[in-house]
């Protein structure tokens, strides 16, 4: 029992957006929300869509007037799929998909859209768990990749979009982080830390020589569990050092911090599948230099459970 | 038990696929560009201004020869518009700062050329 409650409470949230989300190529950076670990033959698959939008340009903690970027936003399919090799190891792949990533303009007093869609990088991960059903505990650590196999070059009418407005980051991208996490069930109440650290390694393509910063997320989590709904809140730190481009040039408008409040619901429809939403708004951000920042985001989706040994036992 | 091995089976499936879809092709225009010619020549590219602020839009034309001929416009930092298939605008902004190159590739039946201008942008005042 209390491991069907550990399974259920620890689907603590990581933040999906970065402070510039809007304005930055490839996937949502960060976790992607679901850190507890899975037990041997456990199997889990996580499917949802989400929308962010901004039309806000940044000068340091301030707005700032600026006369051509009106608003940015993406839709975005994400899909996962988690598999437990051993009772300490679990394997996590994951892939998502812009229907939509685009920016709304005013040049000359003429309004025009620049619009991309298509596959973002992939990823993939090896957590290691450490689950004490005793103690009501949980940590675990994980190292991961995202490949950037999804669309770089996409363009409009023979004009190539910008880099920020490419579905794919088009670099190579490394992840390594913990967890830790203790459950109460006298109470239903939950906490939960987490922390992410995110290195990208250079683009090389053709006139294109650029690397993201470096990033690090820092997430608190509160969470009480209510019959089948469990209720989450998050705050979360993000931080991003500046990017590089060609000739070792730091970019200074890039990178920044965000503070960020972030609610998630889920509620258990029938057993093995849940129904999830979740909510962020950003209460302080900080950027380095001029930059467009998220406003906010949303996602809907469903989670799929299944301990295949179970399956099979039976 | 064969659950399982479908489970890796597809697993492994997917990462090849994805793994073939990242390995991209060259791209066509690298090399064996045509010499210029009344049936295709870029001859030029000129922008309205070379260094700029900031949002600050500015036009850029791609002086041709040639018939049927098609368009290809980038650049490595920044924003580029099409107005029409010869001209585009160009703006950069604040995390564009720095020496950019906007590349206009030109194509017909008789083959393509290409020509690269540098423009340059500090910040806005």
């Amino acid at each position: 029992m209390s491991r069907l409650l550990w399974g259920v409470a620890m689907f603590f949230l990581g933040i999906m957006t970065s402070f510039a989300q809007c304005c930055s190529a490839g996937n949502p950076v960060g976790s992607n929300g679901f850190e507890e670990g899975l037990t041997k033959n456990q199997l889990r698959f996580i499917s949802y869509f989400k929308q962010s939008n901004s039309d806000k340009y940044y000068h340091k903690d301030s707005y700032f007037n600026q006369p051509i970027i009106n608003s940015s936003s993406f839709s975005f399919w994400f899909l996962s799929s988690s598999y437990g090799i051993t009772k300490n190891l679990s394997l996590n792949s994951d892939i998502g998909y812009f229907f939509d990533k685009s920016q709304e303009l005013t040049i000359n007093s003429s309004p025009l859209k620049i619009a991309s869609s298509g596959f973002g990088d992939f990823g993939l991960s090896l957590r290691y768990n450490n689950i004490d059903d005793e103690n009501n505990t949980q940590w675990n650590l994980f190292v991961g990749s995202k490949l950037p196999v999804g669309a770089f070059e996409e363009e409009i009418d023979g004009v190539l979009i910008p880099l920020s407005l490419q579905p794919s980051s088009g670099a190579f991208r490394y992840n390594v982080g913990g967890f830790y996490g203790k459950y109460f069930p006298r109470t239903g109440f939950g906490l939960s830390t987490s922390l992410i650290f995110e290195s990208s390694l250079w683009i090389k393509k053709e006139y294109i020589i650029y690397k993201y910063g470096n990033y690090m997320q820092y997430i608190v989590n509160g969470s009480y569990l209510w019959r089948k709904f469990l209720f989450i809140s998050s705050l979360k730190m993000d931080y991003r050092f500046k990017d590089l481009r060609d000739n070792d040039l730091i970019v200074e408008s890039s990178g920044g911090f965000a503070l960020i409040f972030s609610p998630r619901i889920q509620y258990q429809v029938i057993p093995n599948w849940e129904l999830l939403f979740q909510f962020e708004q950003p209460l302080y951000r900080y950027v380095n230099g001029f930059q467009i920042v998220n406003k906010m985001s949303f996602f809907a989706g469903v989670m799929f459970n299944l301990n295949l040994c179970k399956k099979n036992e039976e | 038990m064969v659950m399982k091995h479908i489970i890796w089976g597809l697993m492994i499936l997917v990462l090849s696929a994805l793994l073939n879809l990242s390995c991209k092709k060259d791209s066509k225009y690298d090399s064996n560009q045509v010499q210029p010619s009344s049936l295709l020549s870029l001859d030029s590219l000129v922008p309205s201004k070379r260094n700029i602020h900031t949002m600050e839009p500015i036009l850029i034309l791609a002086y041709t020869q040639g018939e049927n001929i098609t368009y290809k416009w980038s650049t490595n930092h920044g924003t580029l518009i099409e107005k029409d298939s010869s001209s585009i605008k160009y703006y950069a902004c604040h995390s564009c700062i720095g020496s950019n190159i906007v590349e206009c590739i030109v194509e017909n039946e008789h083959g393509f050329m290409k020509d690269t201008l540098v423009i340059h942008v500090t910040y806005m005042k």
